[in-house]
C-alpha cells in the first residue's frame, strides 16, 4: 500500500518503524561491543564530527544510525548540547603524548627515529576475499534491504516486485506544462564517456560529469553544494522535484536475441533539482532547468548534493566562480585522488625538503649580506 | 606635428566595423538604430548596436581622438582594435601585422596574444584592467618584456626604469605592488606597461576620466610629452573634448554607435557641421 | 630465455587471477601507445586512462603503471625513493612488482634495466639500456601560475610562457634569486616547459643530453611524459641570474665521506646537523670501494 506523505503523523509513524525495523529487527544484530572492538576508524570519525569523545556512545550512535557516520554524528552532538558544562582542562602539550607512531616527511634520521606503527599506508589494496565467507548470498543487501527491493514501498506489503506501483515522475509534468525543457529526443552520446579509462579533458561531456558526480566523495560533494546554497555558486537553493529511492532493474541487450534481459537490480537514490529563471521576456523557453543526482543504494545526501551541484555547473558555465567551474568540482570531489594526494603528504619529502632548506639558507646569506653592506656603508659614512 | 600625407599607407585601417551585443540579433538591426532613429537598441529584437560601420584610418605618428559621450560606442572601438572584443562585421588592417594584408579580427589566438603584447599597447579606464594589482609596477612592464624574449633581469629592470621615470613614477616603488599606489600612479604604471616593446600602435580609454582633476593635467602633460618625445601613433577616447584638443591631431565624433563627423581636431572646434558635435563644442564652452 | 608464460607460472600462487604485471593487456598497450608518443614528442604531456591501483593516488601510481607497462622478460627492477632502496613506500612498491611479473629486483643501479624513482635521479651516471620512471604528483610546471588544466594546455600549445617567466622575475625580485628549489621547471628540446618531476636541482642537469630514456608517470593527473636520450634538457634562468645547483659548504657523507653527491641533512641528538648521501645505493658502493660511474 502506497501512504501519501500527508497526515503527517502517521507517515512519520512508518518511517520510524522502517527505522526501528532496520536497527533491531535484524535477525543477526552486531552488539554495540562489537562495532566498539573492530569498527575503531569509524567510531573515531563520529565522535570527532560529534565532538564528543565517548566509545560506548560512539558506538550506540552508528548502529543507530545504520552507519551514517554524518548522522551518527549528529546523534552525538545532538546528546553532548543536553550536559552541562562543568568546566575545561589545562592546555595538554604534545610533548607529553605517549606516542604509539610517529613519522617525519622532512628528515630521515629523527632524534628518537621513526616509528612506522600501526598504519595501511604501505599494503597493498587488494580485496581480501577470505572475508567473504560469513557474507550473506552474493546479491543480497541484507535482510531488511532485501524486502524493501522485493516490496516496494513498504516491508509489510506482500504484493510481488511487478506489481509494485508505478509513480509518474514530478518533471513529467513540468514537462508537459511547457515549463522545463523537453527531454531531448536523441541522447546528446551514443555511448556514455567512461572516465575509468579514458582521461577526461574539459569541459567534460555530461556522462563524464553525471560519473564523477556519481562516484564522487559524499563529504566533499556535500560542502560544496551547501557552498554553492549560501550564495558561492550558482545552483543555488532551488527545490527537489522528487527525489526517490528504490530499486532500479537492470537490463543488458542479450548477446543471442538482441533483446534487453534484466540481469538483476540495483537499488539507487534519486534526485530531480529544479530551479527557475531560464527565461527571459526577450528569450521565451522552458523557464526550469534540472540539476540531476543518482546514487547508488541509499545516499540523499548525496544525491542531493548531486544534484545541486550539477544545477550550478549547467547554470554557472563561465561565472568564475570555483563551484560552477567543471575544473574544480569534478577533480576534488575525487575520493581515491584526494584521499592520495593529501595522505602522500606522510610520505618522505627529504630530498625536497633539503632542497628547500637549501633556499632557505641562500636567502638568509643574501640577506644578511645585503645588511652587512648596508652597516659598513652607514659605517663608513660616520667615519 | 607630423602631417598624414608624408605617409604612403596608414599604420591602421578599419573598415565597416560593426559590433552587436544580444542573444539573437535580428537582420533590421542597423537599420533601425543610430543617430537618426536616436537609439542604439534595436526595437525588433533588443539587441545593442554598439557600433555600426565605423571606418577610418590611423597614419603613422598621428594621434586620433574619438569623442562622443557615454554609450555612443568610442570605448567599443578600442576594445575591438585590443582583441577584447571580437567583432560581428568589419575588418581592420594593421601595419604591425600579417604587412596589413590579413584583418586582425581573422588572427588565431597566437597572434592575438602577439598584437596585444607587441604591436599593440592598451591603457584602459580603469588601471585594475590593464595592471595585474599582484605584481609588482617593475613586473607589470617586464611581463611584455619577458614575452618579447628579454632574459636579463638587468637590462630588463633598466628598461622598466626609463619607462617609470618617463611616466614620473618614483623608482623606489618599482618593485611595491600597484594595489597599493594612488589612482594617479597606477594610471602611470599602466601607460609606463602599454609603452613597453615599443608598440606601434597605443589605444587610451578614458585614461583621465577616474583621477582627481589635479592629477588629471599632469597625466595628459605626461602623454603629449611622450607621444612628442617617441612619435606615438594612438587613438585616444574621451568624452572631454578638453583632452581630445590637447592630444589629438584628427577626431572622429561618435553618436549612438556611428561616426557623425570627422577631421582635423582644430577644424573640428572652431567649426563644427553636425548638430550633435556643435551640441558637444557648446556644452564644452 | 624465460617467456611472459614462465614468469606468471613462478608468481605465489596468491596472485593467479591477476593478469601479468597487474594491469590488463589492453591498458598496457594504451599506456605504452601514449609513452611513443611522449617520446616523439619530448616535454610533452600526454594523457591517457590512468587506472586505478593497489597503491594510494599521489603514492607513484603513475610510476607504477609506466613501469608495468614496460616490463617484460629478462629485465631487472630498482624501486627507490629519495633515492633510498629501503624506504617503505619503495618497498612496498617493489614487493608489488616482485608479486605481479615475478622478476628479479636489484639495488644496484647499475644492473637495473628499469629504475622506478621518486625525487631522486640516482648519483650513478645511467646509461643508453637503461629507463628511469620518475613519479609524478603534479604535471604541469604552469599550475603556479594557472591552476586551470584547459588554459595551461592552451598556453604549452602556443608555448605561451610570459607569465611562467614573471612569475620567476618576480621571485628574483622578492628573494634575490630564482627560489625554486625541487621541481625546478626546464625547457626541454626548445619547445615545452617541463616540471623534471620534485627531484633536487641537483639532479635536473642528469636530464640534458643523458644516454638514458627518462619517463615520467602522473597517476592522479593522469599524464605522461618523457624526456629521451640525447635531448637538450634546459634549466629556465636569466642569463644574469644562472641556474645552479645545491651545494654543501664543504660536508662529506658522514657514512662514506663522499662529496660529491645530493647529501641530505638530519638533526641529531645534541642539537647539529649531521649529512648523509641521498642515494644509499651509491653510498654502499663507495663504502665498498667499488668504482661509481660519476655523471
Amino acid at each position: 500500500m502506497y501512504t501519501a506523505v500527508r497526515g503527517g503523523a502517521v507517515a512519520i509513524q512508518h518511517a520510524e518503524d522502517l527505522i526501528e525495523q532496520e536497527v533491531h529487527g535484524a535477525h543477526d544484530p552486531i552488539a554495540t561491543r562489537q562495532v566498539q572492538a573492530q569498527l575503531p576508524l569509524l567510531l573515531d570519525q563520529v565522535m570527532g564530527e560529534g565532538s564528543l569523545y565517548d566509545p560506548a556512545l560512539g558506538a550506540v550512535a552508528v548502529r543507530q544510525a545504520a552507519g551514517d557516520p554524518m548522522e551518527a554524528g549528529f546523534l552525538l552532538r545532538a546528546y553532548r548540547t543536553t550536559l552541562p558544562r562543568l568546566g575545561y582542562s589545562v592546555a595538554a602539550s604534545s610533548r607529553s603524548m605517549r606516542v604509539v607512531r610517529r613519522i617525519s616527511s622532512a628528515f630521515r634520521d629523527i632524534p628518537g627515529g621513526q616509528l612506522l606503527g600501526l598504519t595501511r599506508d604501505y599494503g597493498q589494496r587488494l580485496v581480501d576475499l577470505r572475508l567473504l565467507e560469513d557474507a550473506d548470498a552474493p546479491g543480497s543487501h541484507g535482510a531488511a534491504q532485501d524486502d524493501v527491493l522485493a516490496n516496494g514501498s513498504s516491508p509489510a506489503d506482500d504484493s510481488g516486485a511487478d506489481e509494485s506501483p508505478q509513480f509518474p515522475l514530478v518533471i513529467d509534468f513540468l514537462r508537459d506544462e511547457g515549463m522545463l525543457a523537453a527531454r531531448p529526443e536523441q541522447p546528446s552520446e551514443d555511448e556514455p564517456f567512461d572516465v575509468t579509462r579514458e582521461p577526461v579533458r574539459y569541459p567534460a561531456p555530461r556522462s563524464a560529469r553525471l560519473q564523477i558526480l556519481a562516484r564522487g566523495e559524499t563529504g566533499a560533494m556535500l560542502g560544496m553544494s551547501y557552498a554553492g546554497m549560501r550564495g558561492y555558486g550558482a545552483g543555488g537553493h532551488g527545490t527537489i522535484a522528487e527525489l526517490r529511492q528504490g530499486a532500479l532493474p537492470i537490463e543488458i541487450t542479450h548477446p543471442v536475441t538482441g533483446r534487453p534481459a534484466r540481469i538483476g537490480w540495483l537499488p539507487v537514490t534519486e534526485c530531480h533539482f529544479v530551479a527557475g529563471g531560464e527565461a527571459t521576456l526577450r528569450s521565451p523557453r522552458a523557464d526550469y532547468s534540472m540539476g540531476y543526482g543518482v546514487v547508488t543504494g541509499r545516499n540523499e545526501r548525496k544525491a542531493i548534493s548531486m544534484a545541486q551541484l550539477d544545477m550550478g555547473l549547467k547554470r554557472g558555465a563561465g561565472s568564475g566562480n570555483l563551484l560552477d567551474d567543471q575544473e574544480f568540482v569534478l577533480s576534488h570531489i575525487e575520493p581515491v585522488d584526494a584521499m592520495g594526494f593529501v595522505e602522500h603528504l606522510k610520505l618522505p619529502h627529504y630530498v625536497t625538503f633539503q632542497s628547500s632548506m637549501q633556499r632557505s639558507a641562500r636567502l638568509r646569506a643574501l640577506t644578511n649580506a645585503a645588511r652587512n653592506q648596508a652597516h659598513e656603508a652607514a659605517g663608513a659614512h660616520s667615519h | 606635428m607630423v602631417t598624414a600625407t608624408a605617409t604612403a599607407a596608414p599604420l591602421l585601417s578599419v573598415q565597416g566595423l560593426t559590433t552587436i551585443h544580444g542573444e539573437a540579433p535580428c537582420a533590421a538591426c542597423v537599420a533601425l538604430t543610430g543617430p537618426e532613429a536616436d537609439r542604439n537598441q534595436c526595437p525588433e529584437c533588443g539587441s545593442i548596436v554598439a557600433c555600426a560601420g565605423v571606418s577610418f584610418d590611423v597614419w603613422p605618428g598621428e594621434v586620433l581622438g574619438i569623442v562622443g559621450e557615454s554609450g555612443s560606442g568610442k570605448s567599443t572601438v578600442l576594445q575591438c582594435l585590443y582583441q577584447d572584443l571580437q567583432p560581428a562585421v568589419g575588418a581592420a588592417y594593421f601595419g604591425g601585422f600579417a604587412e596589413g594584408q590579413r584583418s586582425i579580427w581573422d588572427a588565431d589566438r597566437r597572434e592575438r596574444r602577439e598584437l596585444r603584447t607587441q604591436s599593440i599597447g592598451m591603457v584602459y579606464q580603469n588601471p585594475r584592467q590593464g595592471l595585474n594589482l599582484m605584481v609588482t609596477a617593475g613586473g607589470n612592464i617586464a611581463e611584455r618584456l619577458l614575452d618579447a624574449n628579454w632574459r636579463r633581469v638587468g637590462d630588463i629592470r633598466e628598461k622598466a626604469s626609463d619607462y617609470l621615470q618617463r611616466t614620473e613614477v618614483p623608482l623606489p616603488r618599482m618593485d611595491d605592488f600597484p594595489a597599493f599606489f594612488s589612482g594617479g600612479m597606477q594610471q602611470r604604471v599602466q601607460i609606463a606597461k602599454a609603452l613597453a616593446n615599443s608598440p606601434q600602435l597605443v589605444l587610451l580609454d578614458e585614461l583621465t576620466t577616474g583621477l582627481d582633476v589635479s592629477v588629471q593635467a599632469g597625466v595628459l602633460d605626461l602623454v603629449r610629452d611622450i607621444q612628442r618625445d617617441y612619435g606615438l601613433t594612438a587613438v585616444i577616447v574621451s568624452h572631454d573634448l578638453g583632452v581630445i584638443r590637447l592630444l589629438a591631431d584628427r577626431t572622429l565624433v561618435m553618436k549612438q554607435g556611428r561616426v557623425v563627423e570627422s577631421g582635423l581636431t582644430d577644424q573640428i572646434l572652431e567649426d563644427p557641421q553636425h548638430p550633435y558635435t556643435q551640441l558637444l563644442v557648446n556644452c564644452a564652452t | 630465455m624465460t617467456t611472459v608464460h614462465g614468469l606468471i607460472e613462478a608468481r605465489e600462487m596468491t596472485f593467479t587471477g591477476y593478469s601479468y604485471a597487474l594491469i590488463d593487456d589492453m591498458a598496457k598497450r594504451e599506456i605504452r601507445r601514449a609513452l611513443l608518443k611522449a617520446v616523439a614528442v619530448p616535454g610533452h604531456q600526454i594523457p591517457f586512462g590512468s587506472r586505478e591501483m593497489p597503491i594510494a593516488r599521489g603514492w607513484g601510481t603513475g610510476g607504477l603503471q609506466v613501469t608495468l607497462s614496460l616490463l617484460g622478460p629478462g629485465d631487472v627492477v630498482k624501486v627507490i625513493d629519495q633515492g633510498d632502496d629501503a624506504g617503505v613506500n619503495a618497498s612496498n612498491l617493489r614487493r608489488l612488482v616482485e608479486q605481479m611479473t615475478g622478476l628479479d629486483t636489484t639495488g644496484a643501479t647499475s644492473e637495473a634495466s628499469v629504475i622506478q624513482s621518486r625525487h631522486r635521479i640516482p648519483d650513478e651516471r645511467l646509461n643508453e639500456r637503461q629507463i628511469l620512471v620518475l613519479q609524478v604528483p603534479n604535471p604541469e610546471p604552469l599550475r603556479a601560475v594557472e591552476r586551470s588544466v584547459a588554459q595551461a594546455a592552451l598556453m604549452h600549445a602556443e608555448q605561451d610562457y610570459a607569465r611562467m617567466w614573471l612569475a620567476l622575475y618576480e621571485d628574483v625580485v622578492r628573494r634575490g634569486e630564482v627560489s625554486r628549489g625541487a621541481g625546478y621547471p626546464v625547457m626541454v628540446n626548445h619547445r615545452y616547459v617541463m616540471t623534471p618531476s620534485p627531484i633536487p636541482r641537483w639532479d635536473v642537469p642528469k636530464l640534458h643530453q643523458a644516454d638514458a630514456l627518462y619517463l615520467f608517470g602522473a597517476g592522479r593527473e593522469k599524464r605522461v611524459y618523457a624526456v629521451p636520450p640525447h635531448t637538450d634538457v634546459v634549466p629556465l634562468a636569466f642569463e644574469d641570474y644562472p641556474f645552479h645547483v645545491e651545494h654543501f659548504d664543504g660536508h662529506a657523507c658522514a657514512s662514506c665521506g663522499s662529496t660529491s653527491s645530493y647529501l641530505e641533512a638530519s638533526p641529531t641528538d645534541d642539537g647539529g646537523l649531521r649529512y648523509r648521501c641521498s642515494d644509499t645505493a651509491y653510498c654502499e658502493r663507495v663504502r665498498e670501494g667499488k668504482e661509481t660511474v660519476q655523471w
